[in-house]
Order: structure tokens, then sequence, then C-alpha cells
């Protein structure tokens, strides 16, 4: 992204610098910067908050949309198979070279995720287990299109998914999402 | 249906649940899982796939739509 419009600098490009900083580099900057006061007036005007949180899962029409940490995609990926329960597991990846098609086993998707917990990292999938569809852009953006009975039952896989990212919350209404940008979890229910 | 069809889909569906989302994911962000994705499968599509399947993918395209008109 490039930072300078003109001759100035648009507090939309520094926020999402700072950002993009270190924890420690964060730390240091605070010393010099008011980065609350960056943030603030770097909001767009809907309200809506701009930038990549660390942890994003929320209530679609048909499933769930999630951003989880990559180094918690195999935990989700092991979830979604205990939890589906699906006979065999359909996978099309989106390589840029050649899409193909597999079709394997609960057992031979457990041990590849258990074996090769990275594996989809730098992958584009589609995965399908018993009428479940979970598209995963690099393992950790993922829309999940639940089946009628998974779709019973989401409240509990996603309160799961949280557990599984290595956050706590219950959900208990049919609509909501969980959002993590620094450290502290922020919940909306209805 | 085909599988380069429903993954196709999957991928533009991913697209129009970030724009329902509470907040404002980064360009590089939707470039980069959803944007070039979409655009692999296209290529993916037009070596593999074909008339039929395209329209198919259309009309799946337009299926997500109305998904987002009554969200």
């Amino acid at each position: 992204m490039s930072v300078n419009q003109g001759s100035s600098v648009s507090p939309e490009a520094v926020f999402e610098l700072i950002n993009q900083m270190t924890a420690y580099e964060k730390e240091e900057l605070s010393k010099l910067l008011d980065l609350k006061a960056i943030e603030k007036i770097s909001q767009p005007e809907n309200g809506r908050r701009r930038g990549d949180p660390k942890f994003y899962l929320g209530t679609t029409a048909k499933g769930l949309n999630l951003e989880i940490p990559a180094e918690k995609s195999a935990n989700v990926f092991l979830l979604f198979l205990k939890e589906m329960a699906p006979q065999t597991i359909e996978i099309s990846f989106s390589d840029p070279e050649e899409f193909k098609e597999v079709i394997v086993t609960p057992t031979a998707f457990q041990d590849l995720i258990e074996s090769e917990p990275e594996y989809f990292h730098s992958r584009n999938v589609l995965i399908e287990m018993d009428n479940n569809e979970i598209v995963a852009s690099g393992g950790e953006c993922m829309s999940v299109l639940l089946n009628p009975v998974m779709m019973g039952q989401r409240k509990r896989l996603a309160s799961k998914i949280v557990s599984a990212c290595g956050y706590t919350h219950q959900f208990e209404r049919e609509q909501f999402y969980a959002i993590v940008w620094d450290d502290e979890m922020e919940i909306r229910e209805k | 249906m085909k599988r380069i069809v429903k993954s196709t889909i999957s991928f533009y569906r991913l697209l129009i649940e970030h724009s329902l989302k509470p907040y404002e994911a980064s360009p590089q962000h939707l470039l980069k899982r959803m944007l070039l994705p979409l655009c692999g499968q296209f290529n993916s599509l037009i070596k593999h796939g074909t008339k039929n399947d395209a329209w198919n993918v259309i009309q799946g395209f337009a299926n997500e739509c109305k998904i987002l008109k009554h969200d």
C-alpha cells in the first residue's frame, strides 16, 4: 500500500503501517506517538474498523466465516473432521497451474493434518465433508457452508472453534460474531 | 455440480461474505485470499471446464447475489 497521497499522508495509511509492526515496535512507537488517537482518526465514517484482525468468527446466511491464525488452522481442520464425522472427504485444490480433486478417508485426512500441520497454508482448497463445504484460502481465511444438521449445531461448533484457537466463549444466540484485534475478544450476539 | 464449478462459486461466496463483515479487510487480504484464488479458478475453468460449466458458475454467482440481497 502506498502511504503517500499527494504531498500528505493519510491517517488510514499510517494506522495500517502501525498494524503491520511487531508488538515490540508498537510499544516503542507508543512512547513517541498517541497510537489510540491515530487509530481513532483513521476509522472510516461508517464505523467499520479497517484492517485484518487476529481472529474473527461470524455467522453467515448458511454457516460461518472465519479468519484464524495460520498456526491454529490444523486444530480447526481436525475439529471439523471430528464434529462433521464424514464418511469420505473430497478436496478440490485450486492451484494456478492445475485444478486437482482427491477423495480421502477421514483417517488419511487426519494423518495428513497431523504429520503436516502447514499443509493447507499455501493452498486454496474446497473441502467437502458430508455436504458441509469448507472453502479455505491459505488455511486461515474460510467460509463454511453447513448442512442442515450442522446448522442446528452452529453455536456449539462456533464455540469449539473459538476454543481451538485459544480463546473462550460460549455463543448463546443465533447470530453472532467474535473478533480479536489485539488481545481482548469482542463479542456481538443477537 | 462439478467441483470446478462449486469451487469457483465458493471463492465468490468468500468475497461476498467479506463485504458483510463488521470490519473492512485490508486490500492485501482481499487480493491474496479472495481475488487471486478466484482468478486461479477462472483460469482453471478456461483450461479444464466447458461452456456449460461457465454458465453454471454464472448461475451460482447469481444465487450468491440473492443471498446478499436478503442478508
